[in-house]
């Protein structure tokens, strides 16, 4: 899969990388960041070289905080985009209530995931305020939910969300 | 990002101070001394997040959009987004459509209204060109993802393919589409 090679990748020239550096250099760089870590981000106290390679790489406070596994949620989104490639065509040639269910849950989720990082980059909690943050995500979500539901009763009560795009491009 | 930097620094000034004693060099140098100067820190209060800082010193937003020259990849990086919320809007009002009313009316309202054949054509061609700018750039995302097409000259040829092949695409649909 293309995820794993990429984090395969990644992971050698980390190991490349550090390498490449001087003992030296190396130790002096984890006694600044020791002292840095414990300065200010109290999220990231283990030392360097003993924390494990996702939490050092990621190295988002929310990820440690939070204890989510973004990992496996950042995998699942490129599948659900992969996928989508494939459904949307299938849909509009084969329209058939499995692959527009398909169809319907993938677009929601896209929809639903693209609109949450614009809320977590713009929305900011410290700059926009608590309530403003909880209200885009629940908007984003009414509107995923709004989408899903739409698509579900133009699958099951009318004739297809394939055939639904088909009539609707040849207005 | 800071700590990259001090690592980067201190490799440096390894290597720097290696070619400084050796004494084999082929040709003539200008000895040049570097001198490496953080820049000034400002430590983090008690229980700070990196934002409160960032307020308390009244640090400008970056990017600075203001100061900062358009550039294509930045450019196509926005619109990525922009195609991606005006497609959202799309396949909302789509599922308000399929909610509230069914599509057979609607097909009928819109013959009923009569629109002249321009008007339909953009506004498909309003939501054909952001669907395939979408698509494309999406694929090319994956790519980038997968670990291909990083370099600069890659990243820009691509982002030509990008634009073309999304107009061709909408072209494309356009004419297939009555």
């Amino acid at each position: 899969m293309l995820t794993l090679k990429l984090f395969r990748q990644t992971k050698g020239s980390m190991f490349a990388a550090q390498r490449s550096i001087s003992l030296n250099a190396l130790s002096k760089c984890v006694n600044q960041f020791n002292v840095a870590s414990r300065l200010g981000n109290k999220t990231l106290t283990k030392p360097l070289l003993t924390a494990p390679m996702i939490a050092r790489f990621t190295g988002s406070t929310a990820a440690v905080k939070t204890g989510k596994n973004y990992a496996s949620l950042w995998r699942t989104e490129r599948i659900v985009s992969i996928a989508l490639m494939g459904l949307f065509p299938a849909a509009v040639l084969y329209s058939s209530p499995i692959i527009d269910t398909l169809l319907a849950g993938s677009i929601s989720l896209h929809v639903y995931w693209g609109l949450e990082a614009l809320v977590v980059d713009y929305l900011r909690v410290p700059v926009v305020g608590q309530l403003a943050n909880k209200t885009g995500h629940a908007t984003i979500a009414l509107l995923a939910v709004l989408t899903l539901a739409g698509f579900l009763q133009v699958i099951f009560v009318g004739d297809g969300l394939g055939n639904a795009i088909v009539q609707l491009w040849k207005l | 990002m800071a700590l990259y930097l001090r690592r980067y620094f201190s490799v440096h000034r390894l290597c720097t101070a290696r070619q400084s004693m050796s004494f084999q060099m082929p040709t003539m140098h200008r000895m040049i001394t570097m001198q490496v100067k953080n820049a000034q820190e400002v430590e983090y209060k008690l229980g700070e997040t990196h934002d409160e800082k960032n307020g308390r010193l009244s640090r400008p937003m970056s990017p600075h959009l203001t100061i900062y020259k358009p550039q294509l990849t930045t450019i196509l990086s926005i619109t990525h987004r922009g195609t991606g919320v005006a497609l959202s809007g799309v396949t909302a009002g789509l599922g308000a459509l399929f909610l509230f009313t069914d599509l057979p009316t609607f097909v009928q309202f819109v013959h009923g209204l009569e629109l002249p054949s321009a008007a339909i054509m953009s506004a498909k061609g309003l939501v054909a060109f952001p669907f395939f700018y979408h698509l494309c750039n999406g694929i090319r995302h994956l790519i980038w993802d997968a670990g291909k097409c990083l370099t600069i000259k890659q990243v820009y040829s691509t982002g030509y393919g990008v634009i073309f092949g999304s107009l061709i695409l909408t072209v494309l649909s356009l004419a297939f589409s009555s």
